[in-house]
C-alpha cells in the first residue's frame, strides 16, 4: 500500500468517528500531492458537511464533479449540501441526479423523502420512502420518512406500525425515537412524545431535533401552551389562503357581536364572554411561547433546554404582566373606579409583553433589520408613555396613541414575519 | 587521490574565486574527506559571496556538527527550517539528540518519517524508537507476516518532567499517585490491604488542557520509561496486522518495566457504534481488552494510562473493573493555575510590567493551550510594532487582555457538547464531575 491509499484509509476512519478535524489533515497530504484526486475531495467535502460548513461543502464537491462527473454519490453529497442551505430545488435536481445515475441506492431515496417533507409535499415524500424501501427494506432513513409522511396524511394507523417495525428491528436508534416523538406529539399525546425524546436524547445526547423535541413536549404540560400549539399545528397544515380567511372571518365575526351586544343589552350577558375570551386567546398566542418558557425555569430538567435568550424574555414577559396586572387591581382596590392614570400604564405595561416575547436580540447591531428596531422602538414608547402619566399628562396620552396604533400595526405586520 | 583532485581545484578556485559552483564542489569533496574545518573555510567564502545560499548555509552546519559544534548547527538548520533535505534533517536530528533536547528530537523524527515512511537510520533508531519488527522470528516464517512493516515502530523515552512541574491539577495527581503510583512503590502495603495493583486510568476532558502532560509526569515521578501511542499509531492498528502489533506494543512496554504506556485518544480504539459490525475492529477491540486484562502476560510494573476527549465514544467493554475502572476529569486549569501557565509561557519573552493575576481572571474555561495561543498573539503584535518602531516593545498587561479577546476559548465547543452527555446520558454518573464544574445541580 502506496503512502496516499494508507493516507485515504485513515482519513475514511476517522471520518466514520466523526473526527472531521483529524481527517482534513489526512486528506489535504493527499490533495497536496494529487490536487486533482476527486475521491479525496469528496472526503473533504464530507468534512466540511459534516461539521455544518456548507459553503465550502458545496465547492468542494462541485470541484471532485468537475474531475469526475459519472459519480453519483457526488450528487448525492451536492443535493445533501443545498438541502442544509434550505435550496430544495437544486437539492432535488441533484439527488434526482445522483438517482438517474445508480437507481439501487436506498440512502438517496431518503434524502429525496426529506426534502419532500420539508417542502409539506407529503405524497412525494411516501413516494420516494417507498421506492427506497422496495430496494432495502430496513433503511431507517426511509422507514422514517415513511412514517413521517404516513402521519401527515392523516394515515397514523400506518405511521405507527411502521415505526413500531423498526423499532423493534433496532431500539437504539435516535432517529426513530424521533420520529415517534413527533408523531406522538402532533398527535396531542406530549407525555409519550416525551419518552421518546428522552430515549433519543440517551443515545445521542447532541441530537437538536430530540433536544427541540424535549422542550416543546416539557412546555405542553402547561395547558394553555398545549392548545396554542394543538392550534398553530391545525392551522399550519391548511393552506395559506384559508389562514388569511380564517383571521379575516374571526376578525369582521367578533366586530359584528360587538355591535350587536352594543345594540341589544339583553344578548350583552352571552356575547361579551365570547369577545373577552377571543381577545384574551389572540393575546394570548403571542405570549404563550415565553410564558411557557418561563414555567419551564422550575422544572428540573427544562431549565436546561432553554438559552439564555429564552430565559430572559420568559422572565420578562412574566415581569411585564404581573405588574400590569397588579397596578390594575391597585387601582381598582384604592378607587372607586382605576382613574386614567393607573388603568392606561397598567394597560401598557401588561401588552408590552408582545413586542418583548417577539424580540430577538442580534449579536451585533450593525445586522439589525425592522424585525429588531420595530419592537424595540414600541417597548421605549411603553416605557417612555408610563412614567408620564404621572407628570405629563399630555404627552402621556400624545404617547399612549402612538403605542396603541403600532401596537396594532405590530400584531398584522409580525403575523406576516412569522 | 582526493586530495590531489582538491589541490588541482584550489588552485583553479585561485585563477576564478567568483565561480560558486566550484567552491561548492570543493567544499562537499573537503566535507567527505572528514577536512572539516577547510570545508567550513570554503562554505563561508561562498556566504560571503553569496548571502544566504542555502547549500552553503546546509553544508556549513553539517561541518559544525562534525566539528561537535551542535549548538551552531541547530541554529542554522532551525533557519534553513523550511528548505531541509531529507539528508540536512537527519543530522538536524542528530544534533539535536547531542545537545539532549530529545522531545524536540523525536517530533522532528515523526514528521520525517509521516514524509518518508520507509526511513530508518540506525543511530537515531537506537535513541529514539524501539523497532518491534518481527526481526526474531524465524526466516521462513517471515514471509508470513509479509514485510516487516516500518511503521510499526513507536518511540520511547524516560521523561524527566515531574508532578511538580505540572502546574494545578491536584486532584488529578493524587488521584493518579494513590491508584498507580503508590501500589508500585509500596506493593507490600497494598497486598495487606488485600488492594490489587493493575487497571488503568482514563483521563478526559476538553482539549489542550495537559492530559499527555500529566500522563508524561507520571512517568518522570517513578522514573519510569514513557511510552505514547498517538492517534496515528492507533489508525495504523485498523490498517495491515493490527492485532500483532497491539500485542508488540504491550510486550515492549512489558520487557522494560517500569514503564507507562499512553494511549492518546483512545476512542479512536472503540470506534463508532455502526462500526462495530465491522469484524476487523471488534477483532482489536478484544485484542487490546485482553492484553489490559494481561490474560496471557503479567502486566506487572506496566502502568496504563489513556487520555480522551470523547469520553461517550470509548468502548464501555474499557471501563470493567480491572480496565480503566478509574476515569478522572482533567478540567480547565483554574485561576492559580492559569497564573502559573502564564508565567512559564512568558519566560524568555520580553516583558514588560505584567499583572499574570489579572489575565488570570478573566480567563476563566481557558485552556493551557489557549493561554499560549493569547501570548503568541501578543507577541506578534508587540513584534510588528517593535519592527515599525526599531526598538523592542515589551509585553504589557493590556496586550495580553487585548489578546483574551481575540482569542475565544476553545475549550466552549467541547463543554457544549459534553453538558448535553451530562443532562441526558449519565446513567451511571460517569459524567458527574461534567456537571459539578458546569454547577449544574440535579
Amino acid at each position: 500500500m502506496n503512502n496516499l491509499e494508507s493516507h485515504i484509509e485513515r482519513a475514511n476512519l476517522l471520518l466514520e468517528q466523526g473526527r472531521y478535524k483529524d481527517a482534513e489533515k489526512y486528506i489535504r497530504q493527499v490533495l497536496e500531492k494529487e490536487p486533482e484526486n476527486d475521491y479525496a475531495l469528496s472526503m473533504l467535502s464530507r468534512c466540511y458537511l459534516n461539521s455544518g460548513q456548507y459553503d465550502k461543502g458545496i465547492e468542494v464537491i462541485q470541484q471532485a464533479i468537475a474531475f469526475d462527473p459519472e459519480q453519483s454519490y457526488y450528487y448525492y453529497l451536492l443535493g445533501f449540501g443545498y438541502y442544509q442551505q434550505d435550496l430544495h430545488l437544486p437539492a432535488i435536481d441533484h439527488v434526482r441526479k445522483a438517482i438517474t445515475i445508480n437507481p439501487y441506492n436506498s440512502e438517496y431515496f431518503g434524502l429525496l423523502g426529506s426534502i419532500y417533507l420539508d417542502e409539506k409535499d407529503y405524497s412525494e415524500a411516501l413516494q420516494a420512502a417507498n421506492d427506497g424501501l422496495a430496494i432495502d427494506a430496513e433503511n431507517i432513513t426511509c422507514l422514517n420518512i415513511r412514517s413521517r409522511a404516513l402521519n401527515k396524511l392523516k394515515r397514523t394507523a400506518e405511521a405507527i406500525d411502521t415505526m413500531q417495525d423498526s423499532l423493534s428491528k433496532d431500539p437504539d436508534n435516535e432517529l426513530t425515537h424521533v420520529t415517534v416523538g413527533w408523531n406522538y406529539f402532533e398527535k396531542g399525546n406530549h407525555k409519550k412524545a416525551n419518552h421518546h425524546f428522552r430515549e433519543a436524547l440517551r443515545i445521542n445526547p447532541n441530537y437538536g431535533s430530540a433536544r427541540i423535541g424535549l422542550k416543546e413536549s416539557l412546555k405542553s404540560d402547561f395547558l394553555p401552551y398545549k392548545l396554542v400549539v394543538r392550534f398553530s399545528l391545525w392551522m399550519s397544515e391548511k393552506s395559506k389562503n384559508f389562514q388569511w380567511a380564517f383571521f379575516i372571518g374571526m376578525y369582521v365575526l367578533i366586530r359584528i357581536m360587538s355591535k350587536v351586544a352594543d345594540n341589544y343589552e339583553a344578548l350583552k350577558p352571552f356575547l361579551l364572554p365570547v369577545i373577552i375570551l377571543y381577545f384574551i386567546f389572540i393575546f394570548f398566542t403571542w405570549i404563550a411561547n415565553p410564558i411557557a418558557n418561563f414555567f419551564l425555569l422550575f422544572h428540573r430538567d427544562g431549565k436546561y433546554s432553554l438559552t439564555k435568550g429564552e430565559s430572559i424574555t420568559g422572565v420578562a414577559v412574566i415581569a411585564c404582566l404581573a405588574s400590569g396586572i397588579l397596578l390594575a387591581c391597585y387601582g381598582w382596590y384604592f378607587f372607586d373606579k382605576a382613574p386614567d392614570n393607573i388603568i392606561f400604564p397598567a394597560i401598557i405595561l401588561a401588552t408590552m409583553a408582545i413586542p418583548i416575547a417577539q424580540l430577538e436580540l442580534p449579536p451585533d447591531f450593525k445586522q439589525a433589520t425592522a424585525r429588531i428596531w420595530y419592537p424595540l422602538g414600541l417597548i421605549i414608547t411603553g416605557v417612555l408613555a408610563i412614567p408620564s402619566f404621572f407628570f405629563f399628562t399630555d404627552l402621556a396620552y400624545f404617547l399612549a396613541v402612538i403605542y396603541g396604533v403600532s401596537l396594532l400595526i405590530f400584531t398584522w405586520v409580525a403575523n406576516s414575519w412569522e | 587521490m582526493a586530495n590531489e583532485l582538491i589541490q588541482n581545484l584550489l588552485e583553479a578556485l585561485a585563477v576564478s574565486p567568483a565561480n560558486i559552483p566550484l567552491r561548492m564542489q570543493v567544499a562537499h569533496m573537503m566535507l567527505q574527506e572528514k577536512m572539516f574545518d577547510e570545508a567550513a573555510g570554503q562554505f563561508s567564502e561562498v556566504l560571503k559571496q553569496s548571502y544566504g545560499n542555502n547549500k552553503a548555509q546546509a553544508g556549513l552546519a553539517e561541518c559544525y556538527f562534525q566539528q561537535g559544534k551542535f549548538s551552531a548547527a541547530i541554529i542554522i538548520y532551525e533557519q534553513l527550517y523550511d528548505h531541509l533535505n531529507t539528508g540536512d534533517r537527519v543530522i538536524y536530528i542528530k544534533s539535536l539528540i547531542k545537545e539532549n533536547s530529545l522531545q524536540q528530537a523525536i517530533e522532528e523524527y515523526q514528521k520525517l518519517l509521516e514524509q518518508e515512511p520507509g526511513f530508518a537510520d540506525e543511530d537515531i533508531d537506537n535513541v529514539l524508537r524501539m523497532s518491534v519488527n518481527s526481526g526474531d522470528l524465524p526466516d521462513d516464517m517471515e514471509g508470513l507476516f509479509g514485510e516487516p512493516d516500518e511503521d510499526a515502530s513507536y518511540f520511547m523515552e524516560k521523561p524527566s518532567l515531574r508532578f511538580a512541574d505540572v502546574g494545578g491539577m491536584n486532584r488529578v495527581k493524587e488521584e493518579i499517585s494513590i491508584k498507580i503510583i503508590q501500589p508500585l512503590k509500596n506493593p507490600d502495603l497494598y497486598k495487606a490491604f488485600g488492594k490489587k495493583a493493575g487497571g488503568g486510568i482514563l483521563l478526559y476532558g476538553p482539549p489542550g488542557c495537559g492530559k499527555t502532560f500529566v500522563a508524561k509526569a507520571t512517568a518522570g515521578e517513578i522514573d519510569a520509561k514513557f511510552i505514547n501511542i498517538g492517534l496515528h499509531d492507533i489508525l495504523d492498528m485498523w490498517i495491515g496486522n493490527s492485532e500483532k502489533n497491539l500485542h508488540e506494543i504491550f510486550e515492549m512496554a512489558r520487557r522494560n518495566t517500569p514503564c507507562v504506556l499512553f494511549f492518546d485518544e483512545v476512542d479512536a480504539m472503540g470506534a463508532s457504534r455502526s462500526d462495530l459490525k465491522q469484524s476487523v475492529m471488534r477483532h482489536v477491540i478484544n485484542q487490546f481488552l485482553a492484553e489490559l486484562d494481561g490474560v496471557e502476560s503479567d502486566n506487572d510494573g506496566v502502568l496504563i494510562l489513556a487520555a480522551t476527549n470523547a469520553p461517550w465514544s470509548v468502548d464501555p467493554a474499557f471501563r470493567r473493573p480491572g480496565r480503566f475502572d478509574r476515569i478522572i476529569f482533567v478540567e480547565p486549569p483554574d485561576e492559580p493555575a492559569r497564573k502559573e501557565i502564564l508565567i512559564s509561557h512568558l519566560q524568555g519573552k520580553p516583558a514588560g510590567d505584567i499583572d499574570t493575576g489579572k489575565v488570570a481572571a478573566v480567563t476563566t474555561d481557558y485552556s493551557g493551550a489557549d493561554l499560549k495561543a493569547i501570548i503568541d498573539i501578543a507577541v506578534e503584535d508587540k513584534l510588528r510594532e517593535s519592527l515599525s518602531k526599531g526598538s523592542v516593545q515589551p509585553i504589557h498587561t493590556k496586550d495580553l487582555l487585548k489578546a483574551v479577546k481575540q482569542h475565544r476559548p476553545t475549550t466552549s465547543e467541547w463543554f457544549s457538547s459534553a453538558r448535553n452527555y451530562a443532562l441526558y446520558a449519565n446513567e451511571s454518573g460517569l459524567y458527574d464531575d461534567i456537571l459539578k464544574y458546569l454547577r449544574i445541580k440535579r
